[in-house]
């Protein structure tokens, strides 16, 4: 029999990946909330603003609680605040995890409301023998929540602040996330603990640009804009912008305490995808293993392939046990002449793993290529399209093309001296 | 344990074994084939190649295999061997056989129906000087020859200079179509020389349909699986042992160790799926392949054997260009040997080689091998591939010196060695097969003679040769290892010469010759 977890708020940005992992993970899933939610086992009815039913957690095995208010509303503060204890109670009775998912603000002199809540919650229910969680700025997946918001503003805006002095973040996946509490919600020797989830910091305007690169194949400019004078400009216009926008908010962002996850996330088993890869839509670098594709099979046969012939380029690689990318320098990996110059300079027996493994993918381009019928015209010389004219035309065509390498291969040589 | 049904036992379903339990079949005697195959070979593709090329979408799935299976085998120097359909075949010989190797490629096959479910399909008759001590019984040669190649089914006959040194065309069906390359040089073969004999191959291939097999359609398709079956492969005799209820047919039984059991039988330890297995025989035929053959075989003996020589042929492959047909398109043709020639290398011996199109093989493969970059070999390949023939060279066993020895641990290892004759052999072939292609009008183009890894024909041989006064690891005329009565080698490992020219019809021969003989009491 598998176990069944119970989440609240699992309809929402983390809730969704929560369930999606939960029953890839063998878990069926409880929701608890306002609304029915799809993909779950059961859904029962539950409100922050009202008391916890007594038999809410009936027949669990562990409990996530991940619904949370961001209005600000203080009334609502308070009956969160029990609804929260309620859980506590009813699943220290039960001898259940709980794992309450609490936040990188979470502070008793926190700027926003929002922080301050989430720590005196933590308060109430660590001594009942839940475990907190507290992720940094969870990225990834549909965008939604902050990391949604923040996808728009890079969308919307071609200019984008670098504040000064740049406030640093920490970013997570909601997927690495969604594993944390997983692993959490299996570990009942960890009640009474709180326990980071988040990555290495990076200041804020580099994880923008990263975000306009990865996720949206953008370039952005920034200009420098003293976090001071912004928060005076929003705090001017806090009516015409609404809550969203409120200066509490920048300040819960400028104003963060640094998490050191490193321990915690080693004692759960959970090893965090890199930023680069989290900011992919896929989530797991499969965007640029299909750009790679792209420019690898250009490369070796001067054609350019399809998108399906892309995407199998990708799925062989996986294969093959090769996830991702090849990580080369850019001035590398952009054109496909320097590629091809680096295929000219390892056949001339300059030899490096780095180059070795390249002619391996520049290999299974061309053998990908070959076995496409679209591109089988680049290869043999069929017939209605044959006679001595064509064929001396694609001999002086593969000259030219050798010269073309030739003249790229010194600044290639250049690029590619850091190579092992 | 030893019921009459275990009297002669064969290991190994592959040419040699199939060959010598269809003669002990023939002669009405039960009989136990046990073979370590039960790797599945995945189905050829149906269609011709050209056609699949230009249209088939799925034909990633049998070039590069549903994983890209052909991507990891970039180790294997031959395209065959990165055929995904027939990568099973391949997999595990050395380690289920504790074989190992130094600068030497051990390829070996586990499958039913042994190597010859990948064979290039050549065939020849050894010539009195080429059979060595087994000229000694020639006229049972000559008769098991006879019945082994009709069983197979050649093709390629032609009265042409080749014709005495194939020495088969009593038995071959008329030579398939040759195309437009292979016409053009086969019109000039007359400015070769006299150091050149060219001919029309000898393959075990159908010309015309028969039982259950279907003659050859020019589809193109040998390298990758004949649908039809027009090629041979002892995996076709194998479903006819597997049918004969006189046959009692192990599958995924291999062979680790043989042991006297005191009483004049052999005990046969193996490995099966379900756990360790002893069998117990009292003749034992050996068709396990030369390499594990010979393993068992000086497992059997005492520690402290002395080294022994295996022989195989040097080989290297080039490629021909014909300007005369620049600009000619591809064209449906037989993908094995069109045109065969035997070229005299002086005191180094005859050398043997096959031409095929080009058509058959992917154009990535010669591109790898370019020394430009791909892209821009790409459209010089487009252009004069199909105005090309490649070529292979084999030189005789005797320009190899490699020695296998036991291990502590009863395995094998081998170690590849040249004689200090074959350089020069090897530049001497390519000299002259360059000149005097060129005569033919067809360049060999620069570069492209190259040699291929020792050990990479797989043509194994001579480790246990039969001799007229066998000495310890030799065997008698009847193929009764000296010392080890009961014990019989029908394999490679038991021909005492090895020429260029293809050896599995002889080897096939001498297996089937040695069991029509094979006293029971």
């Amino acid at each position: 029999m598998s176990r069944i977890l119970g989440v609240t708020g699992a309809s929402g940005y983390i809730g969704q990946a929560l369930v999606r992992a939960a029953a890839a993970s063998g878990w069926q899933v409880v929701a608890l909330g306002r609304q029915p939610v799809q993909g779950v086992r059961e859904w029962r009815l539950a409100d922050l603003g009202a008391p916890a039913p007594a038999d809410l957690t009936r027949n669990l095995d562990a409990l996530v609680h991940l619904a949370a208010d961001t209005s600000g509303s203080a009334r609502l503060a308070a009956s969160e605040e029990h609804f929260a204890i309620d859980l506590a109670r009813q699943t220290a009775a039960r001898g259940i995890p709980m794992v309450f998912v609490s936040s990188q603000a979470a502070a008793t002199d926190a700027p926003s409301a929002y922080g301050r809540s989430k720590f005196a919650i933590e308060q109430a229910i660590l001594p009942l023998g839940a475990v907190a969680v507290r992720p940094g700025l969870v990225v990834g997946g549909p965008g939604a929540g902050l990391y949604g918001l923040l996808t728009s503003l890079v969308r919307a805006l071609p200019v984008l602040p670098r504040l000064v002095p740049s406030p640093l973040v920490q970013p997570i996946h909601v997927d690495d996330l969604a594993q944390v509490l997983l692993q959490a919600s299996a570990r009942p020797d960890l009640a009474g603990r709180s326990m980071s989830a988040a990555g290495a910091p990076v200041p804020f305007d580099q994880l923008l640009r990263a975000m306009a690169r990865h996720r949206l194949r953008a370039r952005r400019w920034f200009v420098p804009v003293p976090t001071g004078l912004l928060r005076t400009a929003l705090a001017a216009s806090s009516r015409v912008l609404g809550s969203r926008f409120s200066p509490e908010r920048l300040d819960s962002l400028t104003r963060l305490p640094p998490l050191d996850a490193r321990a915690d996330l080693a004692e759960l088993g959970i090893e965090l995808r890199p930023l680069d890869d989290a900011l992919q839509r896929s989530g797991r670098g499969l965007r640029r293993l299909l750009a790679e594709g792209w420019t690898m099979i250009w490369a070796a046969t001067g054609t350019k392939p399809s998108p399906w012939l892309c995407r199998r380029y990708a799925q062989m690689l996986r294969a093959q046990g090769r996830h991702d990318a090849m990580p080369l320098p850019p001035g590398l990996t952009s054109s496909p002449m320097m590629l091809a110059a680096l295929d000219l300079l390892h056949k001339r027996r300059r030899q490096c793993a780095a180059l070795t493994e390249l002619c391996w993918r520049l290999n299974a381009a061309t053998r990908l290529a070959e076995a496409d019928p679209a591109l089988a015209h680049g290869f043999l010389m069929v017939p209605g399209r044959s006679g001595r004219l064509v064929a001396v035309t694609g001999i002086a065509r593969s000259v030219v093309r050798e010269l073309q390498v030739r003249l790229a291969a010194p600044l290639a040589r250049y690029r590619a001296r850091g190579l092992r | 344990m030893s019921s009459a049904r275990e009297a002669v036992t064969v290991v190994g379903a592959g040419p040699a074994g199939t060959s010598a339990a269809l003669a002990l079949r023939e002669r009405g005697i039960p009989v136990t084939v046990l073979d370590a195959g039960t790797a599945r070979v995945t189905p050829p593709p149906v269609g011709d190649l050209l056609g699949l090329r230009l249209r088939d979408t799925t034909q990633w799935q049998w070039q590069l295999g549903r994983h890209g299976e052909a991507l990891a085998a970039t180790d294997q120097a031959s395209p065959k061997l990165r055929v995904p359909g027939l990568r099973a075949i391949f997999e595990g010989f050395a380690q289920v056989n504790r074989i190992r190797s130094d600068d030497f490629q051990v390829i070996g096959a586990l499958a039913a129906g042994g190597l010859s479910n990948a064979w290039g399909c050549g065939v020849a008759r050894f010539h009195e000087d080429e059979l060595g001590a087994l000229a000694f019984d020639q006229a049972a040669m000559d008769a098991s020859i006879e019945r082994v190649a009709r069983r197979m089914g050649l093709s390629g006959r032609s009265d042409d200079s080749l014709s005495d040194y194939f020495g088969l065309d009593a038995f071959c069906g008329p030579a398939l179509a040759m195309d437009s390359a292979h016409r053009a040089l086969w019109e000039r073969r007359d400015r070769l020389g006299d150091k050149i004999r060219m001919g029309r191959a000898r393959v075990a291939v159908l010309g015309e349909s028969r039982e259950d097999r279907l003659g050859c359609d020019l589809s193109g398709m040998c390298l990758w699986g004949c649908v039809r079956r027009a090629t041979w492969s002892a995996a076709w005799d194998v479903e006819k042992l597997k049918r004969d209820p006189g046959v009692r047919f192990e599958a995924g039984a291999r062979v680790q160790a043989l042991l006297p059991d005191g009483e004049g039988n052999w005990w046969i330890d193996a490995d099966t799926q379900a756990g360790p297995r002893r069998y117990r025989s009292k003749r034992v035929l050996l068709a396990a392949g030369t390499l594990a053959t010979t393993r068992l075989v000086l497992a059997a003996l005492p520690p402290g054997q002395p080294a022994l020589r295996l022989q195989s042929n040097p080989m290297a492959a080039f490629l021909l260009w014909l300007p005369a047909l620049l600009g000619a398109p591809r064209e449906r043709s037989f993908g094995l040997a069109q045109l065969s020639f035997a070229a005299e290398l002086g005191d180094r011996g005859t050398a043997f080689g096959n031409l095929f199109s080009t058509a058959g093989i992917p154009v990535s493969e010669f591109l790898a091998h370019l020394p430009i970059a791909r892209r821009a070999g790409l459209p010089l390949l487009k252009s004069i591939l199909s105005s090309c023939v490649v070529g292979n060279v084999f030189l005789p066993g005797d320009l190899s010196a490699h020695e296998v020895r036991m291990e502590a641990d009863q395995g094998l290892r081998i170690k590849g060695g040249d004689d200090p004759r074959l350089s020069e052999a090897f530049a001497e072939a390519k000299s002259l097969l360059s000149r005097r292609f060129r005569k033919a009008g067809a360049w060999m183009l620069p570069g492209s003679f190259v040699r291929g890894q020792t050990g990479a024909d797989i043509h194994y041989a001579c480790t246990l040769p039969v001799s007229p006064r066998p000495r310890a690891h030799e065997c008698h005329l009847n193929g009764e290892l000296a010392g080890l009565p009961g014990l019989y080698v029908v394999d490679g490992a038991a021909l005492p010469r090895l020429p260029a020219k293809a050896h599995t019809l002889t080897i096939m021969a001498n297996a089937d010759r040695i069991a029509g003989k094979l006293i029971l009491n």
